[in-house]
């Protein structure tokens, strides 16, 4: 009976794509605020290597976070 | 040229819905952005008009679901089909409008399907509602789709605190600001994409029951760009009693719990729509707010308030539908032509200006966006040049002019 009212698939797949384009983008931003913050920390601390580290995390997430964005919409548009 | 008023009345009432829908549920959009900082009033409001705008261009799957999978087209085919599409609208405005005039975000889509039901019902049975769809599409994702954004919240609040934890908490505040111009800017996009679409939806179903648009036929492109228009414009004018439900009385957050509300609430939404589940944005936001709230502790969540907005919840469809069934028998007392319609409308317009007047005169706070709130405690402040606005002495704030700002605790 429940099968035939809903589309289980259908419900199903809602749930993990809102589960999955949740929770990417909050830990590529946390990385990107993670690897930005730590960055001016170590280049105060004058240790550039890590400092260098840190920054390519947060570009990483950065990129990332604006690559799920578009991706996404990307998605809906193309229905 | 009876059925043609109508159906110009169906579309009128259709937008103006969806203006109301827009300026409900702009609260819904902005408040956590508000609430922490992330954007003044003004920015906010105006970058979620525009993004709501451009939002009801992506997808048309929601409207489907509206003009054919809640109420049969063909069930109410006939002279008075136009008044059920007509009654449907009345019953969800006027239940929008109380709800907005008590400050409570109840569900402007739920209004908007109660309404339809309520007045389908009246005019032909029960056989007329699409039980499957109803079910299926609009009561099941109702009911998953707030715990969903709750779960997803409270995880991605978890995830945020592990990873950033041990930081300054300056720049996380800052970084966490800035996350929320996108988590803000998607669910803008989100609320555009689902609730604009049910105005689409409802005027397909019209132009369908007119005879204007053959049965299975998608919206007009004329229909989204208005509908999109309205929407905007709704959102534009906001709504500020219920900003202060949502943003602050729930629960105080930080930037961190407002990106991860406005994050879980986007994704729930998108994805919901690309299925053509009509969701209630209300819903989704507030699960996500309460979801993000409880990951920090169980007492930041003033579940008082949140008890209010489920009992809002809760009434909602069977308020709309009734607003609807008894609307609709309106239209047929008055001989089923465009009468009825007619002098309800004018009737309703009435009873709006005198609500909007009552309202002024109470001390409710300007709707421009001229102010930014100051939200480091349950109160909201408008401040203007960096100076609290004050009327005799007094504080202006979300709810009105109060005399302190203890007094507007006990008032939450």
């Amino acid at each position: 009976m429940f099968g035939v009212l809903v589309s289980i698939d259908d419900l199903l797949m809602s749930v993990a794509a809102s589960v999955v384009a949740a929770i990417a983008v909050t830990i590529v931003v946390s990385l990107a605020i993670w690897g930005t913050t730590k960055y001016v920390d170590y280049h105060g601390e004058g240790r550039e290597t890590a400092a260098a580290m840190a920054l390519g995390v947060g570009g990483l997430g950065l990129v990332l976070t604006v690559a799920i964005v578009i991706t996404g919409i990307a998605l809906m548009v193309a229905g | 040229m009876d059925v043609h008023l109508i159906l110009v009345i169906v579309i009128v009432a259709a937008l103006a819905f969806d203006y109301t829908n827009g300026f409900h549920d702009t609260a819904n959009v902005v408040a956590t952005s508000i609430s922490t900082g992330a954007a003044s009033p003004k920015a906010a409001v105006a970058f979620a008009a525009i993004l709501n705008f451009i939002g009801a261009f992506i997808s048309i799957e929601v409207a489907t679901t509206i003009a054919k999978d809640v109420i049969d087209p063909q069930a109410i085919a006939g002279n008075n089909s136009l008044n059920v599409v007509y009654a449907g609208l009345m019953g969800a405005i006027a239940w929008n409008l109380i709800t907005w005039y008590f400050g409570l975000p109840s569900s402007s889509s739920h209004a908007l399907i109660g309404g339809l039901v309520g007045a389908a019902v009246a005019a032909v049975g029960t056989g007329a509602v699409e039980t499957a769809g109803l079910v299926g599409k609009v009561l099941i994702p109702a009911i998953v789709a707030p715990i969903l954004a709750f779960l997803v919240a409270g995880a991605a609040i978890a995830i945020c605190y592990r990873i950033v934890g041990k930081l300054r908490p300056g720049p996380v505040t800052r970084g966490y600001r800035y996350g929320q111009i996108v988590s803000g800017g998607l669910l803008a996009l989100a609320h555009g994409t689902n609730d604009a679409q049910k105005t689409m939806g409802v005027i397909t179903l019209a132009l369908i029951a007119d005879g204007a648009l053959s049965a299975g036929s998608d919206p007009p492109i004329w229909v989204i760009i208005s509908a999109a228009t309205a929407i905007a414009l709704g959102t534009y004018s906001g709504g500020w009693r219920i900003i202060k439900t949502t943003g602050t009385k729930i629960i105080k957050m930080d930037s961190a719990q407002g990106f991860s509300a406005q994050g879980a609430g986007a994704a729930v939404i998108m994805a919901s729509s690309h299925f053509g589940f009509p969701l209630s944005t209300t819903h989704v936001i507030n699960g996500g707010v309460m979801g993000a709230g409880i990951a920090k502790r169980l007492s930041a969540v003033r579940w008082g308030v949140a008890g209010n907005i489920v009992g809002a919840w809760v009434l909602t469809l069977p308020a709309a539908a009734a607003i609807g069934a008894f609307t609709y028998g309106v239209t047929v007392v008055t001989g089923g032509g465009a009468v009825g319609p007619v002098a309800i409308s004018v009737i309703s317009l009435v009873a709006i200006a005198a609500a909007f007047v009552r309202r002024a005169r109470t001390g409710a706070p300007s709707a421009d966006g001229t102010g930014a709130m100051v939200t480091d405690d349950a109160v909201s402040l408008i401040v203007e040049d960096g100076e609290v606005m004050t009327v005799d002495g007094k504080p202006v704030t979300t709810a009105g002019v109060v005399g302190s700002p203890d007094e507007l605790d006990r008032d939450g």
